[in-house]
């Protein structure tokens, strides 16, 4: 155990001697011939490490870089599907501010009081062309009150509840009005199919109708004032023997793409 | 080729190994108080050998270190050597067959390698050396080193297997063998 000990101690005096005389030296260093020689064997293994190392650093870089790009990504894609949703709600937006400005303009050329509706609603089925608005009798809404569009009669009102009606569109079978063929001043009615064109009808056989020809209300009926567009002669109907000719027509107002009307509270005819 | 001879090839290549990684890899990867494989060899063999090839593993860890590192030779000498010595003094009175009888000596290990290093660089004037930094480096690795060292042991404990394989009849060390 001395022997050891003593070993140890030559070790220790060894180690602060080298130390003592590395600390006097100019550049308080030098490595000697076996120094040189270790460090010439150890360099090329060290070397290799080194590289394994800047592999494996750029590795853990690339790998929280991902991470990150993977934070980014996901951040940017609600960034993305935010906008997205933000621009159709603008675009939609703007689409209304052109609509209402429309309809704006359409009031101002429309007789009496006019009320402005939102469609709420329409017959699922499509077996009737009636469409939900959510302006009713609290607003001063009755049952025949006329109802435009920007493009023209959109059609009348069917049933005045107290807080939204129901519009029953001119393409309805129950809808008719009178109208008159606004070059020949011809007077007609106009009746609903069903369809989407309707059907000109007691125009007399002598009368040339144009295809492509405007008709507008004739203001006979109790329901429309006069005047107003209610579509364009879209083809002729001329049966032997029939003691009138008939046409169909093709609405002026997009009634499959109705979004908002106008309810004219003080329909009826204008003389 | 002897036995001793063997023994002292392979654990001398382990402990350069050992101070290649260091340098080349750990230290970068944690650069903050990083674990020393080679302390931990060191560990391993004082706590298996006792005194002297601790203080001797110790002494050539040092070296190595200190050729690597670039500053004067004897820093790292005097702090490996130290760490060896004073496990391999307390070694046989340890429980040789504890799991984390290793681990445990690491610790102890790396602050006074730490301590001893930051004395002799301060003492001798050779850098400035924060002690509270020391401190902190000293405060990191110390629970990283104990949890290398079993896998640092399990290494020597391998080398000393196969040095006992091929010779039986030799007596390798005073330690046990795990």
């Amino acid at each position: 155990m001395r022997l050891r000990i003593g070993l140890v101690a030559i070790l220790l005096a060894a180690a602060l001697a080298l130390l003592t005389m590395q600390v006097r030296l100019p550049d308080r260093r030098e490595v000697g011939p076996i120094g040189s020689l270790i460090l010439s064997w150890i360099g090329p293994a060290h070397s290799a490490l080194s590289s394994a190392g800047n592999s494996a650093s750029s590795l853990w870089r690339l790998y929280r870089e991902i991470g990150k790009l993977r934070a980014e990504n996901t951040r940017l894609r609600e960034e993305v599907e935010r906008l997205v949703r933000e621009s159709a709600l603008l675009r939609e937006q703007a689409q209304a501010t052109q609509r209402l400005e429309a309809l704006l303009e359409i009031r101002k050329q429309l007789p009496g009081r006019v009320l402005g509706a939102r469609v709420v609603g329409r017959d699922a089925t499509r077996w009737f062309d009636v469409i939900l608005v959510d302006r009713g009798e609290r607003d001063g809404v009755r049952r025949n009150a006329p109802v435009v569009s920007t493009g023209g009669v959109v059609g009348r009102v069917l049933h005045a509840g107290a807080a939204t009606s129901q519009v029953l569109l001119i393409t309805d079978p129950r809808s008719a009005a009178g109208v008159l063929l606004q070059q020949s001043r011809e007077a007609g009615v106009v009746q609903g199919q069903g369809q989407s064109l309707l059907r000109l009808k007691y125009i007399s056989r002598g009368q040339e109708i144009v295809v492509g020809e405007a008709v507008v209300t004739s203001g006979l009926s109790s329901v429309f004032p006069r005047g107003l567009p209610v579509g364009s002669v879209e083809s002729v109907v001329r049966e032997q023997g029939a003691a009138y000719q008939e046409a169909l027509v093709r609405p002026a107002a997009s009634l499959n793409r109705l979004e908002e009307v106008l309810i004219l509270l003080d329909g009826g005819p204008r003389r | 080729m002897t036995a001793a001879a063997l023994r002292i090839s392979l654990l001398a290549g382990l402990i350069a190994a050992a101070g290649a990684l260091d340098a080349a890899l750990v230290s970068r990867l944690l650069p903050y108080g990083p674990p020393d494989l080679a302390l931990l060899v060191v560990v391993s063999l004082a706590m298996r050998h006792g005194l002297l090839p601790g203080a001797v593993a110790g002494a050539v860890a040092g070296y190595l270190r200190d050729l690597v590192t670039g500053g004067p030779l004897g820093v790292f000498v005097t702090a490996y050597l130290l760490a060896g010595v004073l496990i391999g003094l307390f070694a046989p009175l340890a429980n040789q067959r504890h799991p984390y009888l290793v681990a445990g000596a690491a610790i102890p290990a790396t602050l006074l390698h730490h301590f001893s290093a930051w004395a002799v660089v301060t003492a001798t004037g050779l850098a400035p050396v924060a002690g509270l930094a020391a401190l902190g480096a000293a405060a990191v690795a110390a629970p990283l080193n104990a949890v290398l060292a079993r896998p640092a042991d399990a290494a020597v404990g391998a080398i000393d297997a196969l040095i006992f394989r091929r010779h039986p009849a030799r007596i390798i060390g005073r330690g046990v063998i795990r």
